[in-house]
């Protein structure tokens, strides 16, 4: 009995294994046949060396939109063999590391060949006190939620070191760009004791908040050698001011960090980055006490934005230590002091405050402010988004203040928008634009009856003389009549006004609503332009 | 004036402006010196010609990339983006499409050709592997060992 069951299953043996060859060469011979037919395609006839700049373009260009999905090189490889072998040999398509997956980024370091490497690696961060489902679509309480994401972004932060110490710090010396968000552990710094002769661009967002000090890094990372590094991006961990680091660095962005130094320390560090144009503060704090400020400010002669979201003191102190250069444009944001003393500590503080590329200060909620100066062109002022709080006294103190500012004969635009409607009366704005003789161009960008009305010439005002360019933006209310009056008062030699300019061009944005009649009325004025856009 | 013949024995006499786009018949013309004879271009046909003309005429006018152009290699990929004229230009039939980029390499006309590429690459972008094979007309000819290797490494993206 069991020799024929041995028998039997011999039998079946064989016939499998037989089956098994049948299938692989079945399968074989139809996968040649079909390279066959693809070689008869269309794209056969384009030679590889076209594919690889094409392959290169699909995946570079995607780089610089968003960060792409370590998908994109993977599906230009899964289409067919001759596009897997094209694919395969692109080493600047596989250089872009962006997955926690050890395996695939192990295939992306070995298909990248020598390449340069762009990394970046995040850990879950996209925690969310709304709702009751997580990144995962689980439904949980708000505690187990939180409990679950602060477990995963501790797996991620793990899981990204073990990647740096396998995989990636052996190819430091072709790192271009980096970019890690991660729990910083206590060894971190011990990872990058070797020269990063490539690295250009460093980012590195410590999630976990500390109520004390910062992560710190060493100043002996990439052993002082990066000579390239000119962007460096830190957020919630510090990296102690180094000359060799720090000299070419011509980006410099640090965000809620809690420095083991004095301001003076610290604005002396900002002084060894001889290079900066680009420079980015944000919530930081010193542990050490300031002196009162003795020392001579120090000079950025390159710096072209200063971007600063700062305590009041600190921002007051950071701008008392630095001279920013007449060409720079200064960004103040979350600004949350009181209107009315706004502008004066800048006044005192910032020597070339008149004279910079642009202003711009926003409050939240409240208000944004713009002011640029452009060299031999017009000076254009922005005020936009008074929604809030300012009352119409302090509508006119603010201008009031702005004239202190920016020297009121320098600007020639002024560009309003988003001015609550109930808040001024049309003389308080004809007042106030009365503070800035030298205004050519008006742009109301989201305006209201009462902001045309101011507009209107008449024998007791005549706000912004020199008025010949007026664009109108977003009207809710019908505007025709106001229209023509501010129009036919600017049009006409006024007995009262001499020296009233002439109104030459009209721009009407697409959301301004004018009736087609009131249009080719304004259309016979002679001299005057009149653009819809 | 200079006068090209294409495979298929059509001449086209163009300015030398027109005709100097491309760096091969440059050269060509460098190296002959003045000359009425015909060039003869046997990897172009009339009509793909005619088009690259288009192409040529329109820009003739404007500076050769020069070295150091080229040589900013990161500058042409960082964007697909292509210029109105040329967008519309290029709207042509994928056959058409792919005889104006190996024109272009042939002749060696480094705009017309970026310009082809990058039409090609953004018909690309953000398929999927079997979206591209249908787009272009490609039969899957993985064999079962590189369908297994691909599913793997279609694992490892979905993973994180």
């Amino acid at each position: 009995m069991r020799s024929i069951d041995d028998e039997w299953m011999a039998m079946l043996n064989t016939y499998h294994h037989f089956i098994l060859a049948l299938s692989n060469h079945t399968a074989q011979r139809l996968s040649t046949l079909a390279a066959r037919q693809n070689d008869l395609g269309p794209t056969a006839r384009l030679p590889d060396e076209i594919l690889y700049i094409i392959f290169e373009l699909v995946v570079e260009t995607r780089r610089y939109l968003y960060p792409p999905k370590a998908r994109e090189p993977l599906r230009l490889s899964h289409v067919s063999r001759r596009w897997r072998n094209i694919a395969i040999h692109t080493p600047l398509i596989w250089t872009m590391i962006n997955s926690l997956n050890y395996s695939l980024v192990e295939l992306f370091v070995a298909r990248s060949q020598s390449a340069p490497l762009h990394i970046q690696l995040d850990c879950a961060v996209m925690y969310s006190a709304e709702g009751d489902v997580d990144s995962e679509g689980e439904e949980l309480a708000p505690d187990l939620r939180r409990h679950k994401f602060l477990l995963r972004r501790g797996r991620d932060s793990r899981e990204i070191i073990r990647l740096l110490e396998e995989l990636l710090i052996p190819q430091i010396h072709r790192w271009k760009t980096l970019q890690l968000t991660l729990v910083v552990p206590d060894n971190f710094e011990e990872l990058f004791a070797s020269p990063a002769p490539l690295l250009e661009s460093f980012r590195c967002d410590n999630p976990k908040r500390s109520s004390v000090l910062s992560a710190s890094l060493s100043h002996n990372l990439f052993s002082g050698h990066a000579p390239r590094l000119r962007k460096l991006y830190l957020t919630r961990i510090h990296l102690p001011f180094a000359p060799t680091l720090y000299s070419g660095v011509s980006s410099l962005e640090f965000q809620a960090i809690t420095f083991d130094l004095s301001l003076q320390q610290f604005v002396r560090g900002l002084g060894d980055c001889v290079s900066l144009s680009y420079l980015s503060l944000g919530q930081l704090s010193f542990l050490h006490e300031s002196s009162p400020l003795s020392s001579a400010p120090i000079s950025l002669p390159n710096l072209e934005t200063f971007i600063a979201m700062l305590d009041m003191d600190v921002m007051r102190d950071i701008f008392a230590s630095i001279v920013i250069p007449a060409s720079s444009s200064l960004i103040i944001r979350r600004f949350e002091e009181e209107l009315g003393t706004f502008f004066a500590p800048l006044k005192d503080n910032l020597l070339n405050l008149s004279k910079i590329h642009s202003l711009q200060v926003s409050c939240p909620g409240a208000m944004a402010v713009t002011g640029r100066a452009s060299k031999g062109g017009a000076r254009l002022l922005t005020i936009s988004n008074i929604v809030a709080e300012p009352t119409q006294e302090s509508f006119q103190g603010l201008f009031l203040e702005l004239t202190l500012v920016f020297p009121p004969s320098s600007i020639d635009v002024l560009s309003l928008g988003w001015v609550q409607d109930d808040l001024i009366e049309p003389s308080a704005l004809s007042t106030a634009l009365g503070l800035f003789p030298a205004l050519t161009t008006l742009v109301l960008t989201s305006c209201s009856p009462k902001l045309l009305e101011a507009l209107v010439v008449c024998d007791t005002s005549c706000a912004v003389p020199r008025l010949g360019d007026l664009r109108l933006g977003k009207m809710e209310d019908t505007a025709d009549s106001i229209l023509l009056r501010v129009v036919r008062s600017r049009m006409s030699q006024s007995e009262a006004h001499k020296d009233l300019a002439c109104l030459s061009r009209l721009t009407l944005y697409r959301n301004f609503k004018l009736a087609p009649e009131t249009m080719l009325e304004l259309k016979q004025f002679d001299g005057l332009e009149v653009r819809p856009r | 004036m200079v006068n090209l013949v294409t495979s298929d024995n059509e001449s086209f006499t163009v300015e030398k402006a027109v005709a100097s786009r491309s760096v091969l018949i440059k050269n060509m013309l460098e190296d002959v010196g003045e000359s009425d004879q015909p060039i003869p271009l046997p990897n172009v046909t009339a009509s793909v010609l005619k088009k690259v003309l288009e192409y040529c005429d329109h820009h003739k006018n404007e500076p050769m990339p020069t070295s150091e152009d080229l040589a900013a290699e990161d500058t042409r990929k960082r964007t697909t983006d292509i210029g109105e004229w040329d967008q519309k230009f290029i709207q042509v039939d994928q056959e058409m499409l792919f005889e104006i980029i190996l024109a272009a390499n042939y002749l060696d006309i480094k705009p017309l050709l970026d310009v082809g590429c990058k039409t090609v690459a953004n018909m690309i972008k953000g398929k999927t592997p079997e979206e591209i094979r249908k787009l272009f007309n490609i039969v899957n000819d993985f064999t079962p060992e590189e369908e297994a290797q691909i599913k793997k490494e279609n694992e490892w993206a979905e993973d994180r």
